[in-house]
């Protein structure tokens, strides 16, 4: 097993010190050499175009490249995730844009390039827009598919959306994208809201035969003290969602064991705390949830979410998972305390990575720990720590402090994940390794600016890794450095020769010694 | 050709470089093109803290019109990010030759932007009042107003009551006013003015949000709404001028 730990902020970029979180990854399935990743991350200089981060070479270096639009000097974009199609090479965004807040859906065919992504799709009142995206490659024409899991205000109270395409690859705006609403139960108005709602994740996960599945949380009560009782839902559609009901596939048990709509509840009337503001360190939680469903089985699908177990703190992450299409559920394979973010994805092989960050020391330390199971958690894998930071250090200068989501995925037999951390160079942090790309002094622990020289405030930076099954380094442009001169070898004096070593004699045998009398005392003459 | 004023309006990094090779680049993942210049920084006008250090380094610009440079001369570049990466990559705007004055031009052009700013968002002001903020409590919104919408992205409404001094802008009659703060932490507010018993200075209140989105009450949200006391004769004299 391999593992790579890379801090994404350039060289060029040594000088910053912005609050980098709630990062996002998208690996090119046709060419895992191309990835990109989102973060909190401005442009420096400002302009019209927010960046994303780049890398050509499997994640081992990276750049910035402006290419967002609807930015605002100083700002980042409020919400970003992108997905590479599946062989189309091309990526998809969902944004919050910095200048509105809209919702834009967003389409490159070349990440790398200087031009502006385009927006295929526009919508108020929106939120944490979450993309996946495939080719299709059992469809004629292998289109490229694409579902983008949003909270759409526009529906209250049924508010958990999922926004589509069957053909997104080609086509002018919209290309074929559109809202479908996908929570079946009306959430209930309470006191301290007038208005049902879904909670902000809204999770599709895709499995290349076709079935879709979304997580969602169908919030059915609301706190003054501001604790929601919600429902865990998983929904499913077997054909891209592209029939006339579509997420309808799996239904709730008929009463009076459920109600029959559609959407299983994983589980009901769990207590979530929502608090956007600090409450596990500097970090905000309420909505942490995520799915995977394993490549080669499409009806083996795992969950991870968060709450207060019966009602109590501390803030849990579950883990639980599915052989049957996600009509039964397992009971808890893991349980995390104070734990945030769960990321899951399944690797070609049927391993199950499960990242997550938690709050220990007392509250000191952020730890982002990565578990991998070969046996789908029948076991508890050891964790691997991929980093373990202060918590106090630095000070928040906004919400979400590491984010309200991190990323993993896999491709073949290696998991791609990233997540945001602090960055002191210090190597006892990252117990597996970093390699830092922006100036650094592992002996001082400081961070330098461009001209290598100047001290650089400590910040939350997006880390890149990846972990390898199988050690194939990804290829990367040779430096040849000029061959030193060889000095000429100095002549050695011939080695004398050296006498035979002489035959030794076999050794004889020893003749026991005879005893011998005890001496006689001498008489006295 | 454009001003120094406009060009610098436009460009978020101003410096003076000295261009080393022309169709040339130092960042391995931005190919060198016609358009691309390997130039060598040795002063910089304007741009954010994190490119404060960057005198002295090489740096691509993509130029509009590369046959107007060769190697050696010196230029001002007002220019934009466009690859950060091993090595730096900018678009210009524009470049102009070098000039003894042109610190003093750009300071004097971003002042003017800064002013043009400030201009703007007074325009924008339902209500200009000067005075003193009381303690600041949560803001309970009307029964009646409508569904309350939850999200990471809520502004979290505070009410603060201001003891008015003067009236700037707009008409209100009574001796204090309260107005409404976003206390909200998240990426989308942080920036916005987190009203503190005491502030004192001028307030350029309004009904929409800095998304254009309507707001409760009279309202600060942009990191410009409010301006401390010092400022008051530079508002006034904007406030003026915008008339």
């Amino acid at each position: 097993m391999k593992i790579t730990v890379v801090n994404m902020i350039p060289k060029s970029m040594s000088g910053e010190t912005n609050q980098d979180s709630e990062p996002n990854l998208a690996v090119n399935p046709n060419n895992p050499l191309q990835i990109a990743a989102t973060a909190f991350t401005p442009n420096p200089t400002g302009g019209a175009f927010a960046p994303i981060f780049i890398s050509s070479d499997g994640g081992l270096t990276w750049a910035l490249n402006a290419i967002v639009p609807g930015a605002v000097a100083g700002a980042s974009t409020a919400d970003i995730t992108t997905k590479f199609g599946g062989t189309s090479n091309v990526l998809y965004g969902g944004i919050m844009r910095a200048d509105n807040l809209d919702l834009n859906v967003l389409r490159t065919s070349n990440y790398a390039s200087a031009t502006p992504m385009t927006i295929l799709e526009t919508r108020g009142s929106e939120d944490q827009p979450w993309v996946q995206a495939t080719t299709a490659t059992g469809v004629s024409g292998s289109p490229d598919r694409v579902y983008i899991g949003n909270n759409d205000f526009n529906t209250a109270p049924k508010t958990a959306t999922i926004d589509q395409s069957l053909n997104a690859a080609t086509g002018a705006a919209p290309s074929g994208f559109g809202p479908i609403t996908i929570a079946s139960r009306t959430p209930s108005a309470a006191p301290a809201f007038a208005q049902g709602q879904n909670a902000p994740s809204i999770r599709p996960v895709i499995h290349p035969s076709g079935k879709i599945y979304a997580a969602y949380f169908n919030w059915t009560a609301f706190s003054l003290a501001n604790m929601v009782t919600a429902d865990v839902v998983v929904c499913r559609d077997d054909n891209w969602g592209s029939g006339g009901t579509p997420y309808t596939s799996l239904l709730d048990p008929a009463p009076p064991v459920g109600d029959g709509s559609a959407g299983v509840r994983v589980v009901r009337s769990t207590s979530i705390p929502w608090e956007n503001s600090n409450f596990l360190g500097q970090e905000r939680v309420g909505s942490h949830l995520s799915i995977a469903v394993d490549p080669n089985n499409s009806s083996r699908v795992f969950l991870a979410w968060a709450d207060f177990p019966g009602g109590k703190a501390p803030y849990t992450i579950h883990l639980r998972s599915s052989v049957d299409g996600g009509a039964t559920w397992s009971g808890d394979l893991r349980t995390v305390a104070n734990g945030i973010c769960p990321a899951l994805a399944i690797d070609a092989i049927g391993n199950v990575g499960f990242l997550y960050q938690t709050l220990t020391g007392g509250g000191s330390t952020w730890e982002t720990h990565i578990e991998i199971s070969g046996n789908g958690f029948t076991s508890a894998p050891t964790p691997i720590v991929l980093a373990t930071v202060p918590s106090g250090t630095p000070v928040a200068t906004f919400l979400p402090y590491l984010g309200d989501y991190i990323y993993l995925t896999a491709i073949g037999e290696t998991f791609y994940g990233v997540f945001s951390a602090n960055n002191t160079p210090n190597m006892a942090h990252f117990p597996n390794g970093v390699t830092y790309l922006r100036n650094a002094n592992f002996t001082t622990q400081t961070l330098l600016n461009v001209d290598n020289k100047t001290p650089v405030a400590v910040s939350i930076d997006p880390f890149f890794f990846s972990i390898a099954e199988t050690v194939f380094p990804p290829i990367r442009p040779i430096t040849v450095q000029p061959i030193k001169v060889i000095e000429p070898i100095k002549v050695i004096e011939p080695i004398r020769s050296i006498e035979p070593i002489k035959t030794v004699g076999p050794v004889q045998p020893v003749v026991p010694v005879e005893p011998i009398e005890p001496a006689k005392p001498l008489k006295p003459k | 050709m454009p001003s120094v004023h406009d060009l610098t309006q436009q460009a978020g990094f101003v410096f003076e470089a000295e261009v080393e090779q022309l169709g040339a680049s130092t960042a391995s993942g931005f190919p060198a093109t016609s358009e691309t210049a390997v130039v060598r920084v040795t002063k910089i006008f304007k741009g954010p803290a994190s490119l404060a250090q960057f005198a002295g380094q090489r740096v691509t610009v993509v130029l509009q019109s590369p046959v107007s440079l060769k190697a050696g001369q010196s230029a001002s570049f007002f220019t934009h990010g466009l690859h950060y990466g091993e090595g730096l990559v900018v678009r210009e705007v524009g470049n102009v030759p070098p000039e003894a004055t042109m610190d003093s031009q750009v300071n004097s052009a971003a002042q003017a932007g800064s002013d043009n700013d400030l201009t703007q968002r007074l325009a924008q002001a339902d209500l200009v009042v000067t005075g003193v903020a009381g303690a600041p409590k949560k803001y309970v919104a009307d029964p009646t107003a409508g569904p309350r919408r939850i999200s990471e992205h809520d502004p979290d409404w505070w009410v603060s009551t201001i003891k008015v001094d003067s009236v700037e802008k707009g008409v209100h009659s009574g001796a204090t006013k309260d107005i409404l703060f976003p206390h909200s932490m998240d990426i989308a507010w942080h920036r916005s003015p987190k009203v503190k018993e005491g502030d004192r200075g001028t307030w350029l209140l309004h009904n929409r949000d800095q998304y254009s989105k309507s707001v409760p009450s009279h309202a600060v949200v942009h990191p410009l709404d409010f301006q401390p006391m010092a400022q008051l004769e530079r508002v006034r004299a904007l406030l003026k001028s915008g008339q």
